[in-house]
């Protein structure tokens, strides 16, 4: 049986497992991502109890009553202490609107018992098969200029993306291991998220500082949600910053953020690639100082208001309800236009764009679909 | 004719005996070796006076003679019928008719060592199911098979022989675990080994050779009175592939095999490598990490600047090379050298708590919530910040 196979086996018993730990876990104003409660919760020494496997496909590292995807697939409904990041039935999504997914988004659009649409989520192992129009191999895929929070592997054509590790996004990149990856995490003081542990580090992306919204924007705002650190990079351009939400995504996808790649030899526009790490104070004169467009979108209301669905970063990772007020505070972000997990849209959009989705970006008409409007307030 | 005076010798005899059995008491109390009257624990033909002698595991008068000659079971000489003093004519008591103190407070009615196996026969507010709270062992009148179990947990794979089934599925008497040396002198070197019939006489009574046997430093009062100076000293590991080695986590892997060591045999049968962080199954043969960046190096310590005192209710085994030099307890932890064993968080006989652990996990046991009276928390110093 194949590990893909055995992981579908056992995820009934563990998702089972883990929705029951779920409401002793921390409590309803948990800030931090800590965890706390009954040790019993999460953890089996032997994996063994009355003569039975705690965990059926257990034992798990850590002593754990499941892996990453075991433990973190349920429904998000606001009482949830744990983040489920992936659903086995299709969760609310609405672009400016209602959803049941968190920040990230949610995996259940590329799960290939779910959504199996390879277009629209991070073909994680474990979730999804390797991703068949472009293979293991991050598009953009740069092995040599991001390498400050240690190296994405290399060998793509005989590893899939995991969770963490080595070739995963969570954790250090030091171990293949899922578990020896984000060692500690679960448990560490995250009061200070200063990226010097991936503890510390902003949902446990080493290196990566930021601001945890505390139900991972289950609940929204202009006033409730993440706040991304990020840098004004890509203007001059100046020094990369490691700790930007931006590196996180270069460190498989960098060239889709390195200057020289993204732009031409002028600074700036025109752009060869879509800007990241570029403030929209710098263009603030033109159709983005609009942002975010106030009159298309629901859950805005004036010029300035953060938009939760098309967010950006700032130089402070702080969390702002208003955005345009001082140089560093409009940054665009690789995750103002995509989910981290995963979308109901290609290409793992937070809307609908491409003619292959309905309610598609159309030039010209001015629409509350699509969020490409949201900063490109004249287009 | 002067009457003559019928002297009954057996009588004085019996005073006699009773006298010097005091005097033995008073004397012997540190070892196990027994001395005293051999009558106190003997019978020759199970008759006196047209009685019999013997008494079965309840205290009654048994026609049935015991194996070498013995005047009761283990469970009868080994048990308070009346009271839970758990120790009684220097003999250790591991079933006592009412609860024992837990933990040991020092009193007479404290649990010793291993615990005590009434709370297999009571349930209790800590633990409402008595079969969780320690070994189901069957010589012990009241205790039937383990409803969860029919089968060791853990149990090697080689223990499914036709004669097996008496130790590995079920526990049909003490001799499961102990192998009694009750005249073996022990009194050579605070270092229980073979000579000394074993510490605590563990050893396989039906496969045991010289490296299954346990060794160790025997506490004189079987841990009545208890603390971070006064207490069993347990001997570690000397090899990480669980092999026999004399220590205390292997003669527990005699049945539980699957816990210990650096390999774990799947379900399906593959055997996956467990020889690092992050671990699949606890660890039982591992020093605590010689690492100042780890929370373990601040045993009982949490937040110090370096390992506390031995604590007896996380004890930890000792390296063997170490043990061997000891001349008694000591209170001194050594990361890189101390190791956690399979007694660091059991009972071996029975416990108040399910799993025959020795705190109450479930409930005492909270992430980020420090509490003394969890255990995990003397060796996972970080985990109840």
């Amino acid at each position: 049986m194949g590990k893909g196979e055995k992981m579908e086996r056992s995820k009934i018993i563990v998702v089972i497992t883990c929705l029951a730990l779920a409401a002793l876990l921390l409590g309803p104003s948990q800030v931090m991502a800590k965890v706390s409660g009954p040790c019993s919760d999460c953890h089996t020494m032997h994996n063994s109890q009355n003569g039975s496997a705690v965990v059926s496909g257990g034992p798990y590292r850590a002593l754990t009553k499941g892996d990453c995807i075991g433990c973190h697939t349920g429904t998000n409904d606001g009482s949830n202490n744990i983040p489920y990041v992936l659903q086995t039935s299709a969760p609310t999504y609405n672009f400016d609107g209602t959803k049941a997914t968190l920040a990230g988004g949610s995996f259940y659009w590329v799960y290939d018992s779910g959504g199996n649409d390879d277009t629209k989520g991070h073909n994680v192992v474990g979730i999804a098969s390797s991703d068949s129009n472009i293979g293991n191999t991050p598009p953009g895929f740069n092995s040599t200029d991001y390498t400050a929070n240690g190296s994405v592997g290399t060998a793509w054509s005989s590893n899939q993306l995991s969770c963490a590790g080595t070739y995963g996004c969570h954790g250090t990149h030091t171990s293949t291991d899922d578990f020896a990856a984000i060692s500690g995490a679960h448990h560490a003081d995250d009061s200070t998220i200063d990226g010097s542990t991936v503890g510390k580090s902003f949902r446990f992306l080493y290196g990566i500082k930021g601001t945890e919204d505390s139900d991972w924007e289950y609940t929204n705002s202009s006033t409730d949600h993440n706040g991304y650190y990020a840098s004004d990079y890509n203007n001059g351009p100046g020094s990369m910053d490691s700790a930007s939400i931006n590196y996180l995504c270069a460190e498989c996808h960098g060239n889709f953020h390195l200057h020289a790649q993204i732009d031409d030899a002028t600074n700036g526009s025109p752009w060869l690639r879509h800007p990241t790490d570029y403030d929209m104070n710098n263009v603030s004169s033109k159709e983005y100082g609009n942002y975010p467009n106030p009159t298309l979108y629901s859950n805005v209301s004036a010029t300035g208001d953060y938009f939760v669905d098309v967010p950006v970063g700032n130089t402070t990772g702080a969390v702002n309800s208003k955005v345009l007020q001082a140089s560093g505070d409009a940054i665009v972000l690789c995750i103002s236009c995509h989910r981290a997990h995963g979308s109901p849209y290609e290409d793992l959009l937070r809307w609908a764009y491409s003619s292959n989705d309905s309610g598609a970006c159309n030039a010209g008409t001015q629409s509350g679909t699509c969020g490409c409007f949201a900063c490109h307030t004249s287009k | 004719m002067r009457k003559k005076h019928h002297i009954s010798l057996n009588s004085i005899a019996k005073k006699i005996a009773v006298i010097t059995l005091f005097i033995s008491c008073a004397f012997s109390y540190s070892w196990a070796k027994v001395t005293g009257p051999c009558s106190n624990c003997h019978t020759m033909h199970n008759s006196q006076n047209g009685n019999s002698v013997a008494t079965d595991s309840n205290g009654n008068p048994s026609s049935t003679p015991h194996s070498y000659l013995l005047t009761s079971t283990c469970v009868g000489c080994h048990s308070n019928g009346t009271g839970n003093i758990t120790i009684v004519n220097n003999t250790p008591i591991v079933l006592t008719a009412s609860e024992p103190t837990y933990p040991s407070d020092g009193s007479p009615a404290s649990a010793l060592a291993a615990g005590n196996f009434y709370w297999v026969l009571h349930a209790t507010a800590n633990n409402p199911d008595p079969d969780t709270s320690g070994h189901n062992c069957l010589a012990i009148p009241g205790i039937n098979q383990d409803t969860h179990l029919s089968t060791a947990p853990g149990k090697p794979d080689s223990a499914n022989g036709p004669n097996c089934a008496g130790c590995h599925d079920r526990i049909d008497s003490c001799t499961s675990c102990h192998t009694p040396a009750h005249h073996a002198d022990d009194t050579q070197n605070p270092l229980v080994g073979a000579s000394g019939g074993w510490y605590r006489f563990l050893n396989s009574s039906y496969h045991g050779n010289a490296n299954t046997g346990v060794k160790g430093i025997e506490d004189p009062d079987w841990e009545q009175t208890v603390s971070a100076t006064d207490h069993n000293e347990y001997n570690g590991c000397n090899n990480i592939y669980g092999n026999d080695d004399n220590s205390i986590s292997n003669d527990c892997a005699g049945c539980h095999f699957k816990f210990h060591g650096v390999t774990y045999t799947d379900t399906d049968g593959s055997v996956i490598a467990d020889n690092h962080s992050p671990w699949f199954l606890h660890p039982t043969h591992l020093p605590l990490p010689n690492d100042t960046n780890k929370e373990y190096y601040y045993y009982n310590n949490p937040g110090g600047s370096g390992p506390g005192d031995y604590n007896p209710l996380a004890p930890v085994a000792r390296d063997p090379a170490v043990l061997a030099s000891m001349t008694g307890s000591s209170k001194l932890i050594t990361p890189g050298s101390d190791q956690v064993m399979c007694l660091s968080c059991h009972r071996a006989h029975a416990s108040p708590y399910p799993d025959m652990l020795r705190w109450n996990y479930p409930y005492d046991c909270l992430a980020g919530a420090s509490n003394t009276n969890c255990g995990c928390f003397i060796c996972h110093t970080t985990k109840g910040d």
